[in-house]
């Protein structure tokens, strides 16, 4: 059974030159006889990705800085939506994409817990069943109490990762977001990332990191010019994703 | 994707998401705020005395029981007048949220709707404390008019969805709508009685999505009257044609909006 399904996925972004979005650049335009509709273009940031991501599997993407996996793990989230093509998911997915992934920066981190357990889909009794062990796996103590604008980016992600880690989401992605923790809590989550797949849950990391995808992923797929380049063998993957940059 | 409906429209099955995002406006709104969410209260009830002083003493407006006149009417455009324009930037200003989580995006809007509607709850306890100053007893009537804020809610809802799209492509809309709100308070039946209006400029009250709802909010309170039912016709058309028209551009736009902000 696969817990992510793209079938032939396209993603294009509409890009306008020079949009004229304020009535006074119309205008001025305007008065110099010179309409400016703007220049609309399609960019391309996936084309026809295919595949599919059985349920359990611990796959890492790798790939230059631009060859859309972010724009992937947006669209496997629900938060972009193909242009052309078919993506299917299965299960609850929690995303953790980039810091302050989706939090209110007014609202004090524990307010900002129930308020990514709602928008994930879970109800009140469950977000307080794991409440204790988000706020005790976090480390953050009595800075739980504190708007989340004055964390910095590593209690930020202590905070996300430990909501998404505890909320029985059953598809988790991950974007980068390890890089900024430092390394006790990075290896505090690499091993509760590996606990989580061993109790089934699909898991996919975004990661610049080769160690990582060789000793963790059960799978690496490098992406380069908006598509896939490999598919198969974490250490074959690594290899071919150091290639790019020969 | 799968069209969104009317169930869904109104987040029938994320209740603790809307109870999230609705106690999150509160909290921003009022946090370092001495009065709280007295200033809900205060400020229709402020806005209603100045006009009476200036309508009843200046201009000597001939309305019985004014006072309460002006509120019954200012109350609920306080609701709209302040839902809109800021239901207007809701999806503007949570790019955080929406670009990050996948959340729907007019359970944003619906949160928004839902927290003025919440604040114009709580100034009913003005609007009953003036009835009771003025001596003005419960009738039948006078069920028209919570009748008639659950259209003004639905048509507030309508307007934050179709503004809302319409800004994140459009940020002029922000300065329309205030220049508009202006306006529309003046063409709506707020602060004078829709007889006042001459013969000749009637249309206007039904050309205004919330015309003839003012025309109700006033008659169901101090004026003991009961709307016609070609008035109801013309509200319930205005709010069928604007909840089909905010959900046919949700559903058309939904998709994409996100990687437009």
């Amino acid at each position: 059974m696969s817990a992510i399904e793209f079938q032939n996925v396209t993603k294009t972004f509409k890009i306008w030159h020079e949009r004229p979005d304020s009535i006074k650049t119309i205008l001025a335009d305007a008065l110099r006889f010179r309409l400016n509709k703007g220049l609309k273009e399609a960019r391309t940031v996936l084309r026809n990705i295919d595949f599919q991501i059985p349920k359990g599997d611990f796959v890492g993407i790798m790939g230059r800085n631009g060859a859309g996996k972010s724009t992937l793990l947006k669209l496997m989230a629900g938060i972009y939506h193909p242009s052309e093509g078919k993506l299917i998911t299965k299960g609850r997915i929690a995303p953790l994409l980039e810091l302050g992934a989706g939090f209110a920066t007014e609202l004090s981190g524990y307010e900002n817990i129930f308020l990514n357990g709602a928008i994930l889909g879970f109800g009140r009794a469950h977000t307080l069943r794991h409440l204790n062990s988000i706020i005790e796996f976090s480390e953050l103590g009595e800075a739980i109490e504190r708007p989340v604008r004055k964390y910095s980016s590593g209690m930020l992600v202590r905070l996300g990762f430990s909501i998404a880690v505890h909320l029985d989401a059953d598809i988790l992605l991950f974007d980068e977001i390890l890089a900024v923790g430092d390394i006790g809590f990075q290896e505090k989550c690499l091993n509760k990332i590996r606990e989580l797949h061993q109790t089934g849950r699909t898991i996919i990391l975004v990661t610049h990191n080769p160690d990582q995808v060789e000793k963790m992923c059960s799978r690496c797929i490098v992406f380069e010019q908006n598509g896939i380049l490999f598919d198969g063998d974490p250490k074959v993957g690594v290899a071919k994703y150091r290639e790019l940059f020969q | 994707m799968s069209k969104t409906s009317f169930a869904e429209y109104f987040c029938y099955r994320r209740k603790f998401l809307l109870y999230n995002l609705i106690s999150r406006n509160l909290k921003v709104r009022y946090r370092h705020s001495l009065l709280g969410m007295f200033w809900t209260v205060l400020i229709p009830a402020v806005t209603a005395a100045i006009f009476y002083v200036i309508f009843n003493y200046v201009f000597k407006v001939q309305i019985p029981h004014y006072l309460l006149f002006l509120l019954s009417g200012l109350i609920p455009w306080t609701f709209f007048s302040t839902a809109v324009p800021l239901g207007t930037e809701s999806l503007v200003n949570n790019y955080n949220l929406l670009n990050k989580v996948p959340i729907p995006i007019h359970a944003l809007l619906y949160a928004e709707a839902l927290t003025h509607l919440l604040n114009l709850l709580l100034s009913i306890p003005v609007l009953i404390a003036a009835m009771v100053i003025f001596r003005v007893w419960p009738t039948w009537t006078m069920i028209q008019y919570p009748l008639l804020v659950g259209f003004l809610f639905l048509i507030t809802y309508s307007f934050c969805i179709i503004f809302g799209l319409v800004y994140v492509y459009f940020r002029d809309l922000k300065h329309i709508i205030t220049l508009l709100l202006q306006l529309w308070m003046y063409g709506t039946p707020v602060m004078y009685s829709s007889e006042m209006i001459p013969q000749r400029f009637r249309w206007v009250l039904a050309v205004n999505p919330v015309g003839t709802i003012f025309v109700g909010f006033h008659e169901s309170l101090v004026g003991n009257k009961w709307l016609t039912s070609q008035e109801y016709l013309t509200i319930a058309a205005w709010v069928l044609f604007l909840l089909f028209l905010s959900k046919y551009m949700l559903n058309k736009m939904r998709d994409s909006i996100v990687e437009m902000l």
